[in-house]
């Protein structure tokens, strides 16, 4: 009669272990912090710009007074608007909040995410589906960079001439969202970011242009939830971003990038490649083969001082099969023999490989961590990622120059036994890419942050050694590239120091 | 663009594990197996593609396997597989290692006999699974997903004196999510797993027949960037399993196959295995 006892209770506890795991835990998205700037930088209008901005030439209309009907209009419209704010509305507002240029980041880095696909073999190019590899990402985080930070230099400069108190000092009515720190509230920074980011990312991602808008418009919005900004502060800020972004739309179209896919090969003729230069060229190891990303990247126009960069050269390597060369060829062998976990998870780190927003991307996301941490305001933030991505994408250059100009294959091509720890990528070996990023970057943010300067040389280091343990790298790309990285990464910090900021 | 290869099927493959028997008071059966399954062509979502830069995938495992009976009704299951895969084709590292260890507690809560036209056996079994290695969790030649789950199954047994049986039972298995190396929490998803099996059992012989359907409760699609683990991962498979004990005593050997019919997001492999089980003498009573 006992026989009833454990096992309708072990019967229980399985139904109990159905019911409870009937929800999947999604892991948390983190959110960031509500943007407080330490400082204003009221000066940030006499900066020097990237694309030599001219403010008398784009047409801000002096604001209304603070008494005036329409203005007072305007502002009712936010006490009605924030005193009904949806659950959805506050969400947003402080969504938004946490910065435009950060938002607007990380917005480019999904969409350099959702491109970084290789297209089939052979097919033809789409211009409505560009492959966001990393030259080309790192273009484009320039780009986008230079875009928003020239934009809020010219906007700092009309803030400041205008002076127009920010909404809730004029209206105690407005309950606002976001730092009640008193930066002249005309034009508004949101509206020149979303517009000037808007009209880059939809000009290199054609077919986003809807979900683009939709976004540019949520910001807008979300700073008139917020009780941040009236629709004239948008209005103009919107005036703002746009003739910035049709300027840096213009420098794009010229820079050359357009040859850089170079399909009918012109560059084994540039570069002088045939047998007798080149006597073990590098070779496509996919299959079907593909042709080299990018071959003419090393051509396109840089951003700081073309004659100072193409300085930073890196020296030719050591010749295939020469004993410096056997010697680097080994050591990739030897870990590729007895790989460790720990060098399996650095290549795993550091890979931004296809389907992520790539190596810029990373130092992108590193960058943001600093400055969200110290508190960086909307210009100073700009002014970061544009000294950074500048240097990241130059640094490109170089390194593509060299990767077309020396052809050297990639380990497993001299040796197939070499097996990887990350996809091989499919263009030439010397220098490391990621060396060759992560050393500019470093550089430059470690001069922006001082006392983080030894660890992002850590972590610059890291990362071009994760191309060696991945067993995709010699040790003499990383070594060239990171030099020839830092050293353009000096050259951003040159500007830095001169650019009225400090 | 490249597949994981989910080594961790053979979890699912082994039915064995959690069958319709008790092993009855103080009976230890022991067994070791190895195993072959490879495949060239895998689902990303649910269509059929292969990959040249892979080529054909392949896993070898050997897996120590050991049931106890505490009681009559309560049995524990444990096993540990060594796995080891590779790619005919393109540069990935070779895998290897210890993959998960697994745990199951097996109680049969109801036996009706019903005298010459049967019994019926209803089964609870619940457990977990661990990593056994710190094995790497998100490459295109992987050992499995590395997550820690926890499972629950219900059985249903019809037997009739003569031996031939039926048996269906359907699990829920929970897995938690994983940290990647490259810093990032993968969900990775739960889900629906039945098996129907019938077979036929006589003194030292044994074989059976199963269909296997497992149905991700969420997740993504294979896909560039992608995170495997993450992957929701359904099948339908079928195989079959026979086994014979030898005329040295307490020893038994047995045999496997599997074969994948349809799924989304895994490899359309073929499974075969082999196992010597030996029953402890000095346990059983009799």
């Amino acid at each position: 009669m006992t026989k009833f006892n454990y096992k309708y209770i072990f019967i229980g506890v399985i139904f109990a272990v159905v019911l409870q795991s009937c929800k999947e835990d999604i892991p948390e998205v983190p959110t960031l912090p509500i943007l407080t700037p330490s400082r204003l930088d009221e000066n940030a209008g006499t900066w020097k710009t990237v694309l030599a901005i001219n403010t008398t030439t784009i047409p801000v209309p002096a604001p209304q007074s603070v008494n005036s009907v329409e203005y007072q209009t305007e502002l009712q419209e936010l006490v009605t608007l924030t005193s009904n704010r949806t659950k959805e509305q506050t969400d947003m507002a402080n969504f938004w909040a946490a910065g435009a240029v950060i938002r607007w980041n990380e917005i480019a880095r999904d969409l350099v995410a959702k491109y970084n696909v290789a297209p089939v073999v052979g097919a033809p190019s789409n211009p409505n589906k560009p492959f966001a590899n990393p030259p080309f990402a790192a273009r484009l985080y320039a780009l986008l960079s230079v875009a928003q930070y020239d934009a809020l230099v010219a906007t700092w400069k009309f803030k400041y001439q205008f002076n127009r108190p920010s909404p809730t000092n004029s209206s105690s009515d407005i309950q606002l969202i976001g730092s009640s720190v008193t930066l002249p509230s005309y034009p508004s920074e949101h509206a020149v970011v979303a517009e000037a980011s808007r009209k880059v990312l939809e000009f290199l991602f054609p077919a986003e242009k809807e979900f683009l808008q939709t976004k540019a418009e949520e910001n807008m919005l979300s700073r008139k939830w917020a009780g941040a900004n009236t629709q004239s502060d948008l209005d103009a800020g919107k005036t703002i971003g746009a003739s910035v972004a049709t300027l840096a739309i213009s420098r794009l179209k010229a820079d050359r990038m357009k040859n850089a896919s170079d399909p009918n090969k012109t560059y084994l003729n540039y570069f002088n490649i045939n047998e007798t230069t080149v006597p073990t060229p590098w070779k496509s190891l996919e299959i079907p083969e593909r042709p080299g990303m990018l071959p003419l990247y090393g051509l396109v126009k840089t951003w700081y001082d073309s004659t100072s960069v193409y300085a930073t050269q890196p020296p030719p390597p050591p010749a295939v099969g020469s004993a410096d060369f056997i010697k680097d060829l080994q050591e990739v062998r030897k870990i590729s023999d007895d790989r460790s976990r720990e060098q399996w998870r650095i290549a795993d780190f550091w890979a931004d490989g296809a389907g992520t927003y790539t190596p810029p991307g990373h130092w992108n996301k590193i960058a943001q961590d600093l400055m969200v941490q110290s508190g960086f305001n909307e210009v100073r933030t700009a002014r970061t990622f544009a000294l950074m991505n500048r240097a990241v994408m130059d640094a490109g250059i170089i390194c593509w120059y060299a990767k077309y100009k020396y052809y050297i294959p990639r380990p497993s091509q001299i040796d197939p036994k070499i097996k990887t720890a990350t996809g091989i990528p499919n263009f030439p070996s010397y220098t490391s890419g990621h060396a060759s990023f992560s050393g500019a970057a470093a550089v430059l943010l470690g001069y922006l942050f001082p006392d983080q300067a030894s660890d992002l040389l850590r972590q610059a280091d890291e990362a071009a050694l994760s191309r060696l343990y991945g067993g995709i790298h010699y040790r003499f790309d990383n070594d060239k590239g990171k030099e020839s990285g830092m050293k353009i990464g000096q050259l951003a910090v040159a500007w830095a120091q001169a650019d009225g900021a400090n | 663009m490249a597949v994981c290869l989910c080594a961790s099927s053979i979890l699912s493959y082994s039915q064995g594990m959690i069958d319709g028997f008790m092993r009855g008071k103080n009976n230890v059966t022991t067994a070791l197996s190895y195993s072959h399954e490879s495949y060239e062509s895998y689902y990303v979502g649910d269509s059929s593609v292969t990959n040249p830069n892979l080529g054909t995938i392949t896993t070898n495992s050997l897996n120590l396997f050991a049931s106890y009976g505490v009681t009559s009704y309560l049995d524990v299951v444990v096993g540990l597989p060594y796995v080891s895969v590779n790619s005919s084709q393109g540069y990935w590292a070779k895998q290897r290692g210890l993959q998960d260890f697994y745990f199951y507690l097996k109680a049969k809560a109801i036996e009706k006999d019903f005298g010459a036209i049967g019994k019926l056996s209803i089964i609870g079994a619940a457990g977990f699974v661990i990593p056994a290695s710190d094995y790497i969790p998100d490459a295109p030649v992987a050992m499995g997903h590395h997550s820690k789950n926890l499972e629950a199954r219900l059985l249903f047994q019809y037997r009739l004196p003569i031996g031939v049986f039926v048996m269906g039972q359907g699990g829920y298995i929970k897995r938690n999510n994983i940290t990647l190396d490259r810093g990032l929490e993968v969900s990775v998803p739960d889900a629906w797993d039945y098996v129907i099996r019938t077979g036929y059992s006589y003194k030292k012989y044994y074989a059976d027949v199963w269909l296997n359907v497992q149905e991700a409760r969420s997740g993504t699609n294979i896909g560039p960037g992608i995170p495997f683990p993450g992957n929701a991962i359904s099948y339908t498979r079928t195989g079959f399993n026979l086994y014979a004990g030898l005329p040295i005593k307490n020893l038994g050997v047995s045999f496997n196959m599997g074969f994948t019919l349809s799924g989304e997001n895994i490899g359309k492999a073929t499974r075969y295995s082999a196992a010597i089980v030996y029953n402890f003498p000095f346990l059983i009573k009799k």
